[in-house]
């Protein structure tokens, strides 16, 4: 899978999977990790699909999603701005990280690993701070 | 969300060939569908169905509510199968003979995508290349403020970079008027990530119809879908 | 009507494939052609071993039909009836667009040909020595614009017959555009002109009340003309009935 730079935004599109969800996953995930700067513009509809090949309506279903989140805001006629509002990245990021939880924790109940080995586990492993 | 085009019950054969066999599908309004199958499914009998170039012998054809007609063309643009353009015409004649017989072209719009799809006005169309001409054939459907477009093959057998631009092309074509535009292929990873709808076709009847987004999340990307059905 | 002149005027287009260089080129090519073919029928007539009078009579009668038939069997060689047969107008529009085109290279053959025998008759007459007494020349005008006026007037059947005939044979009654049907039609066109009083000059004599290339019974050009325009309509209705109903591309 290539990735495609859009911008401050790196984009790597699976066509197994609903591309709207990838590329709304993208951007969140770009704010959250504070990649980009808050209050900064995001590409322009034209200029992502175009960049990433693909239907502008996917685009705009996903800017429209995160206007919805107020991650975004959608000026009209200017454009679509990232929030400067850091209390709503923290949300969003809280949010994706208790995603990425409860993930963790389906798939160690899966294997049939019990908590307090998960979180020796947790305690084990290396973390790239 | 309403439908463009509705096709009930569609039958067409050639001899003892059928070419549609009681075809049944929607095309969505405002969307790009991806028509897919193999060589001989249907696709370019449906189109010609849809344009009038041929007379199915039963079933029904409902464009924006009304039945094929000449005057109903003046609403759509249709790239024809293995298309050819006039071979004595230069770049500039075609767009000139398109302003004067084609409603709704839009000149300025087409000057813009010659130059985008870097083509050059004075050049003759029997000097262009399979893929130069490709492009050419694009901006005669594109240029035009019509509600449906209509592409048989667009992409087969031209080179990449032609691929590309008229990828681009469509795209743009997109966001400056919303249309609903069918693209019939068989070569779907170039073009899939642009389909908001998909359907597949096989000897003459539906296989398989949706919703690209909704598609791939059941069963993957439309290119191993289409794999999966036809090999 | 815009529209309608557009579809003319690509129509016609056909001969100016190449650079403005090569069809001036060719242009002068084709007079020299012509002038070389005039020159080899006046030279076998005057031989007499062929009958040229039938030539020429056969040549000028199938060039609207040639014309007719080119013309329209182009769209379907240069694979653009695609294009053709979907824009938003009727069958009936496109297919008089066709006619009136080939009409158009019709009359500028005639005034070509009309053209070439008078720059030749010059040429021959300024040869002459002076005590052969000279042909007037306004006389040999006035009988070659007569020719060519009745065979205008023939014309439109000739280009209907050509049209009709590309259209059977793309229609599914035959389907492939064989050979045979061609010469069918040059026939009934041969035919035709025969019935409307259009013969060969007599050869080798010419009877000043004859035509310069052909030998026509009557004077009244009304009658002809009628006939001809009805029989034309009735073979453009019917082209165009086979155009909509039974020709699929």
């Amino acid at each position: 899978m290539e990735t495609i730079q859009v911008g401050d935004f790196n984009f790597q599109l699976d066509l197994s999977k609903p591309l709207y969800e990838q590329v709304l996953q993208h951007i969140r995930h770009a704010i959250a990790r504070g990649d980009v700067r808050l209050g900064m513009k995001l590409p322009s509809v034209r200029d992502l699909a175009q960049q990433l090949k693909i239907n502008p309506n996917t685009v705009m279903r996903a800017y429209q999603e995160l206007d919805r989140d107020y991650l975004t805001e959608t000026r009209r006629g200017q454009g679509t701005f990232i929030t400067s509002d850091t209390e709503t990245v923290d949300q969003v990021k809280k949010a994706l990280a208790n995603e990425a939880v409860i993930a963790f924790v389906s798939s160690m109940e899966k294997l049939g690993i019990n908590r307090s080995t998960a979180e020796s586990l947790l305690k084990e492993v290396v973390w790239h701070e | 969300m309403s439908n463009a085009i509705e096709i009930k019950y569609l039958n067409k054969s050639y001899g003892s060939k059928k070419a549609l066999d009681d075809l049944y599908l929607s095309f969505p309004e405002g969307q790009i569908t991806g028509l897919l199958g193999p060589n001989g499914a249907g696709k370019s009998t449906l189109f010609k169905a849809i344009v009038g170039l041929i007379r199915p012998q039963c079933g029904n054809i409902l464009i924006f509510g009304q039945n094929p007609h000449w005057k109903l063309n003046a609403e759509i643009a249709y790239l024809p199968d293995r298309a050819k353009w006039y071979k004595d015409h230069t770049i500039k004649q075609a767009l000139t003979y398109a302003l004067n017989i084609l409603p709704g072209f839009d000149l300025p719009r087409a000057l813009q995508m010659v130059d985008l799809m870097k083509l050059d006005l004075y050049d003759q169309v029997s000097t262009l290349s399979k893929g130069q001409e490709a492009r050419l054939h694009i901006i005669l459907c594109l240029a035009r403020k019509v509600k449906l477009v209509l592409l048989d093959e667009p992409f087969s057998g031209i080179d990449l970079l032609s691929r590309e631009r008229i990828i681009q092309s469509l795209i743009d074509s997109m966001l400056d008027l919303p249309q609903t535009i069918v693209i019939s292929t068989h070569e779907i990873h170039e073009a899939e990530s642009l389909f908001d709808h998909v359907v597949f076709l096989n000897k003459g009847e539906l296989v398989l119809e949706g919703n690209a987004e909704a598609l791939r999340q059941e069963r993957g990307s439309i290119d191993s879908i289409y794999r999966g059905l036809f090999q | 009507m815009k529209v309608f002149w557009a579809l003319v005027r690509n129509d016609s287009k056909f001969e100016k494939v190449n650079r403005l260089q090569s069809s001036s080129l060719n242009s002068i090519s084709s007079g020299i052609v012509t002038a070389l073919g005039l020159g080899g029928f006046l030279w076998a007539d005057h031989q007499g071993f062929i009958n040229g009078g039938f030539l020429m009579w056969c040549f000028l009668i199938s060039i609207p039909f040639g014309h007719s038939i080119f013309l329209l069997n182009k769209e379907w060689q240069a694979g653009t009836t695609g294009w053709w047969l979907t824009l938003p107008y009727s069958r009936s529009l496109l297919l008089s667009a066709k006619c009136v085109a080939s009409f158009l290279h019709v009359i500028k053959d005639y005034a070509f040909i009309l053209a070439i025998t008078l720059i030749m008759m010059l040429v021959q007459y300024s040869t002459l020595p002076n005590f052969i007494p000279h042909p007037q020349l306004l006389d040999v005008l006035q009988r070659c614009a007569k020719d060519l006026i009745w065979l205008l007037i023939i014309s439109p059947i000739s280009i209907l017959l050509g049209t009709l005939i590309v259209i059977i044979t793309r229609s599914h009654w035959i389907n492939s555009s064989s050979l045979s049907w061609f010469w069918l039609g040059l026939l009934v066109n041969l035919y035709v002109a025969k019935a409307l009083g259009i013969s060969p000059r007599a050869v080798p004599a010419v009877h000043p009340e004859q035509g310069y290339f052909l030998s026509v019974n009557g004077s009244d050009f009304f009658t002809p003309l009628l006939i001809s325009l009805t029989v034309s309509a009735i073979l453009f209705a019917f082209s165009v009935y086979v155009l909509k109903r039974h020709v699929e591309v």
